[in-house]
């Protein structure tokens, strides 16, 4: 069996997107569907299981038959997802770890479509050139299909040779791979690999990630002859104890080299339940960061602290770390309703549709921890009273986002509770909010308000003029005191249609900038977001305001067809 | 995937092994170090010595190493090494615990199959030499799993199932239960001891449900009978190709449609799980639980059943007042609806719980974080499933929805025994009666932490065990007024120089019997000897054994 590891990048917000019904025979309380290959092929035998987004009611199992066909019935009129896994085949348009899921609902008609997977096959071989038999290969994906690198997810498979020193990895999607055997690996669970005290030696015959070869796999295709010449070098073991909170219901140890190689040299161990022991062996020299953590019956996480390890010539055998639990932020959503005609009858945003998030403050410190730090602080809805505790925060600068669906209205403000003696609730939207491990913020006060605008356009062409690429749009507050201002700050990328589309505008007069950027690293979007964005907010403001282009947006207005040109 | 040859000689597979791979791990010694004198040679830990060797010739590089065992779980450790130029290995500075030492060589297998194991029983300051290990090379079994139409499965999951039983009857050998098809619908297991084979894919018998991917059990080349299967032959380094597997589509595929409702009101219950079983034979039955719940209407759906006979019930969790019998129905050739399950509120009982015996407070906690669970003692497979209830911190429980009948309380936890039962002062017999609907208070249970150990050596003749002997150690307690549950009888491992340890003993009286035998049909000897055993102790007995007396039965 493959086995593969997706660690979210940074904190993602999850939004359930509304599902377009299809519309086929299905009864009231099912949900039908169809597997095929690329070509329309019927995969039968697909496994599906429909599990409700919320959990706790009812579901259901089942695979496709021969026409790739598939039904689940005595299904409750709520929202679910579907899970389809035929072996080998990887689905087009599978949502990458932290993208929006979708989301079904009984009576509807779902088609999946499934490609095989890239295969990597070759031998590995010791120094008098027999077979290695039974030594871990790992596939690690370091570039997409679209040749990007990844740098904050890790993703890997694993398998062993056989008694010929064959491997076969397989159901891999496209991408640029490295492959290397031996080493740690978590092949020989409960017991040893032969192997894992071993340095990994990279094909084709190389101690580090400098001299291995790139192997670039495309859908369906096999890359054979993928052939290792294991070096037999032996490494060094980092091992130590675990303390502290969760340890005893089980817990997860992650090694990251520091540096660059991150994303190719990370290492989880599983500990067994009530042995709060961990150990990585098959370690090369070099430096890294080691981290514990578990997960609570409350669904909160505990962390350590991360723990920089030099390993350099010698084994390392008591690293002590403590668990302990995240931050947390708490808080409530207050609703501010307006009296402009415009706006009666529009709805209010439903809590159930409203995500609130806390982003942390990029730095060179928060990029050396590993990656699922920052993915375990995940965005809630708040309950049925408006009210929502964001868990699982690790020690860093916070800022947080509010979205959700209804258009007429916006974000107002966010600010937390005074501290004591202190009259006004401070706004964090302009300052970095510090959250510490074991911190227990409240009173974080997210307010909406009704009269949301929205401004949909079309980019002016001149004559023999193209949309340009990564062209964005700004609005940029013209008010004096809004100047700076995080929440009056809208922006987004004009479509290949030359079309923007802005929603959940607080009402205000905006200069408008269209801005084109060759570095995607450098939108503004972002940055002029953040509490510390001033700098970005008054540059965007000087930029936009030389273009003269100003719009007044009132309460609840819905402007389309709006015309702006580009320069 | 491990295969290990385990104590009894049976080559069989480590548990959560998660990959296939057919490689053997030869168990060949359990270290058991718990309690053994402390001093200066406590630093030092025991060492062993040996040489591995294939066809009579040292093979160098492979790999051997410690697994502790704790709990009844593995844990790798440090002490790993791998086999010099001329095969040989040491491993020294093991400290107190408990081991198995292991070879690790894929594609390697014992060359001798033993009828029993050796066993090695150490003290720490010592030094175990001629650990040895004779490998040779298992044989291969490869072949392509398609279905019916010839199109390739994939992760198809393979099994190899002896065809006849291997020299001696303690010899079995079991794939690596992850060996599975690739892409191409190809596997290949390696490693498998010479013997007779039948090589089957798709589901498991009693498989159903969501369990069920399709197709039928089918054994290589197209057979769906066991006795039509061709039996592939396997020796040492042999590889049988083509090994190929045409499976069979999978009849059935009906499902059944029923209700849970409140028995006393006749309203639907929304949300409640329910598990499903299949009777393999009328008293042999394979189930789980679905999983899901069912919907608001109290409808629950159990799909893909092949034709064959069930029973479907709720499954409550901890603390739960609800119950319900199993309820049968029968699959013929068409979808069942109409399944009612009537759920009530069952019996109950409640009271305090008592530890005897140690006054740890880390037992005393390790207890609060148990479980309580109550079965029913008429072993009656239609009265419904195990109940369990949590335990308050002052020690006092509430188990509910309990059916009427005999009811058997337990404390699913390690080294904790229910020894005895009170109601309203009065000692229970094994369980307690419980009525329909009956709310029961006052009930104690005491229980016992089992700390004690015994430590002995089996002495035969004065000297040392003969190879080829077979020699073995049972433990009984004597059950006496305060622990009258705990009468119990287990063995304990004897290893090649005649010692034993058993611990997580409770305490009492044990009779500790040896009995040693160089021929398994007659002369069986014996030597008894009663032990008294206290928690926290270690108790000490040395057994010996007259070959020249007259021999008995086992």
């Amino acid at each position: 069996m493959l086995r593969n590891l997706y660690m979210a990048p940074v904190l993602l917000l999850l939004i359930g997107l509304p599902v377009i019904g299809q519309t086929e025979a299905a009864k009231a309380d099912s949900i039908t569907g169809r597997v095929v290959n690329e070509s329309g092929q019927p995969l039968p035998h697909a496994r599906i299981a429909v599990s409700p987004f919320d959990g706790g009611r009812a579901g259901g199992q089942t695979s496709t038959d021969r026409d790739g066909n598939f039904k689940v019935t005595g299904l409750d009129p709520v929202p679910y997802r579907i899970h389809v896994d035929v072996p080998g085949y990887l689905r087009i348009g599978e949502p990458e770890p932290g993208q929006p899921v979708k989301q079904y609902k009984v009576g509807e008609s779902a088609t999946f479509v499934f490609t095989k997977g890239g295969v990597i096959t070759g031998a590995v071989t010791n120094a008098t050139g027999e077979p290695v038999i039974g030594i871990a290969v790992r596939a690690r994906r370091i570039r997409d299909q679209k040749d990007q690198p990844i740098t904050s997810t890790t993703y890997y498979r694993e398998v062993s040779t056989d008694d010929r020193g064959v491997y076969r990895i397989y159901s891999l999607p496209a991408g640029t791979y490295t492959v290397a055997a031996g080493g740690a690996s978590d092949y020989y669970y409960g017991a040893f690999g032969p192997f894992d005290t071993f340095v990994p030696t990279y094909a084709p015959s190389s101690a580090t990630r400098d001299g291995a070869v790139e192997v670039s796999v495309r859908a369906g295709e096999e890359a054979s002859n993928v052939d290792i010449s294991f070096r037999a070098e032996m490494g060094r073991t980092i091992s130590g104890t675990v303390t502290g909170p969760g340890t005893e219901g089980g817990f997860t140890v992650n090694l990251t080299m520091a540096g660059p190689a991150a994303s190719q040299s990370n290492f989880s161990r599983y500990s067994q339940a009530g042995i709060p022991q961990f150990s990585f062996q098959g370690l090369a020299d070099g430096d890294y960061y080691l981290i514990a953590q578990s997960h609570l019956q409350s669904g909160e996480v505990t962390l350590s602290e991360p723990r920089l390890i030099r390993l350099k010539g010698a084994d390392i055998d008591d690293v002590d770390v403590t668990l302990k639990t995240l931050g947390s932020v708490s808080g409530r959503v207050l609703l501010e309703e307006s009296k402009v005609t415009e706006c009666q009858g529009k709805q209010p945003p439903a809590f159930k549709e409203l995500w609130i998030s806390a982003w942390h403050k990029d730095s060179e410190e928060a990029r050396s921890q590993p990656p699922f730090v920052w993915s375990i602080g995940r965005p809630v809805n708040p309950d049925t009273q408006g009210a929502f505790t964001i868990q699982n925060l690790a020690s860093s600068q916070y800022y947080f986002a509010a979205r959700f669906p209804a258009r007429s209205w916006y974000l107002k403000s966010i600010a937390i509770a005074p501290p004591a003696g202190a009259r006004k609730p401070s706004d964090v939207t302009r300052v970095w909010t510090n959250i510490k491990t074991g911190d227990r913020l409240a009173g974080l006060i997210v307010t909406l308000a009704q009269g949301g605008a929205s401004l949909q356009g079309q980019l002016a062409l001149g004559e023999g003029e193209t949309i340009p690429e990564k062209l964005f749009v700004y609005l940029v507050p013209t008010e004096r005191e809004a100047a700076s201002d995080p929440l009056r700050f809208y922006g987004g990328e004009v479509s290949k249609e030359g079309k923007i589309s802005l929603f959940n505008l607080a009402p205000g007069r905006y200069w408008i900038l269209a801005q084109q950027t060759s570095d995607s690293t450098s939108v503004p979007l972002t940055k002029m977001k953040l509490p510390d964005g001033t700098e970005t907010r008054a540059q965007l403001r000087r930029d936009a305001e030389a273009t003269k282009l100003e719009i007044e947006l009132k309460p609840c207005q819905s402007v389309v067809d709006f015309r702006f040109s580009h320069r | 995937m491990i295969a290990a040859l385990n104590l009894k000689g049976e080559l069989t597979m480590a548990s959560s092994t998660r990959q296939a791979i057919a490689c053997i791990i030869l168990i060949f010694a359990i270290v058991v170090e718990a309690r053994s004198q402390s001093g200066p040679e406590k630093r030092q830990g025991a060492t062993f010595n040996g040489k591995v060797t294939i066809k009579g010739r040292g093979a160098p590089g492979i790999a051997v190493g410690l697994i502790r065992i704790e709990e009844s779980m593995q844990q790798p450790t440090h002490h790993r090494t791998l086999t010099d130029d001329q095969g040989n290995y040491k491993i020294t500075n093991v400290p107190p615990g408990k081991y198995q030492l292991t070879v690790v060589a894929p594609g390697l297998i014992p060359a001798d199959v033993p009828l029993s194991s050796k066993t090695f029983l150490i003290n720490k300051s010592e030094t175990l030499d001629n650990v040895d290990f004779a490998l040779v090379r298992g044989g291969v079994i490869t072949g392509k799993v398609t279905d019916a139409d010839g199109r390739p499965l994939v992760e198809e999951h393979i099994m190899v199932l002896p065809a006849e039983a291997g020299p001696g009857a303690y010899f079995r050998y079991t794939a690596p239960p992850n060996t599975r098809t690739d892409d191409r619908g190809i596997y290949r297991i390696f490693g498998v001891p010479p013997g007779k084979y039948r090589i089957a894919a798709g589901q498991n018998e009693g498989d159903f449900g969501s369990r069920v991917h399709g197709y039928r059990r089918t054994f290589h080349p197209t057979a769906t009978e066991m006795s039509q299967a061709t039996i592939i032959e396997v020796s040492e380094g042999s590889e049988a190709t083509n090994v190929d597997i045409a499976l069979a589509d999978a009849t059935g595929g009906y499902s059944a449609r029923g209700r849970i409702i409140d028995g006393d009101t006749g309203q639907p219950l929304p949300n409640i799980s329910y598990g499903v079983q299949k009777y393999i034979t009328e008293t042999s039955l394979s189930g789980h639980s679905t999983g899901v719940v069912t919907n608001k209407e109290g409808e629950f759906i159990l799909e893909n059943l092949s034709p064959g006979k069930y029973a479907v019930t709720i499954e409550v969790p901890p603390n739960s007042d609800w119950r319900a019998d199993y309820v049968q129905f029968e699959v013929t050739n068409e979808d069942v609806t109409g399944v009612i399950v009537k759920a009530t509120k069952g019996a109950s009982a409640s009271g305090v719980i008592v530890l005897e015996g140690t006054q740890d407070k880390t037992i005393h906690e390790r207890l609060r974080k148990a479980r309580l669970y109550a079965y029913s003692a008429n072993n009656d497979a239609t009265r419904g499933s195990t109940v369990s209830s949590t335990i308050n911190e002052d020690g006092s429980f509430r188990i509910a929805g309990l059916p009427a009948g005999n009811v058997i309380l337990s404390i699913l936890a390690h080294r904790f025994h229910v020894v005895r039962i009170e109601r309203g002062g009065l000692a229970q017999p094994q369980s307690i009666e419980v009525k329909e609907r009956e709310q029961i208070t006052g009930v104690r249970l005491i229980v016992n932490y089992a700390d004690g150990a015994i430590q002995g050596v089996v002495k035969v003749d004065g000297g040392s065990i003969p190879a080829n002997s077979h020699l073995g150690v049972s433990l009984k307690r004597i059950a006496d007024a305060s622990t009258q549950f705990a009468s119990s009888r287990e063995s304990a491992q004897v290893d090649a120089r005649g010692q034993f340890f058993a611990e997580g003993l409770l305490p009492g009286t044990y009779e500790v019997t040896a009995t040693y035998a160089t021929d398994l049909r007659t002369a069986w000897r014996r030597s008894t000897q009663q032990v008294v055993v206290t928690n926290g102790a270690v108790a000490n007995v040395t057994l010996t054994l007259d070959t020249s007396a007259n021999p008995g039965r086992p």
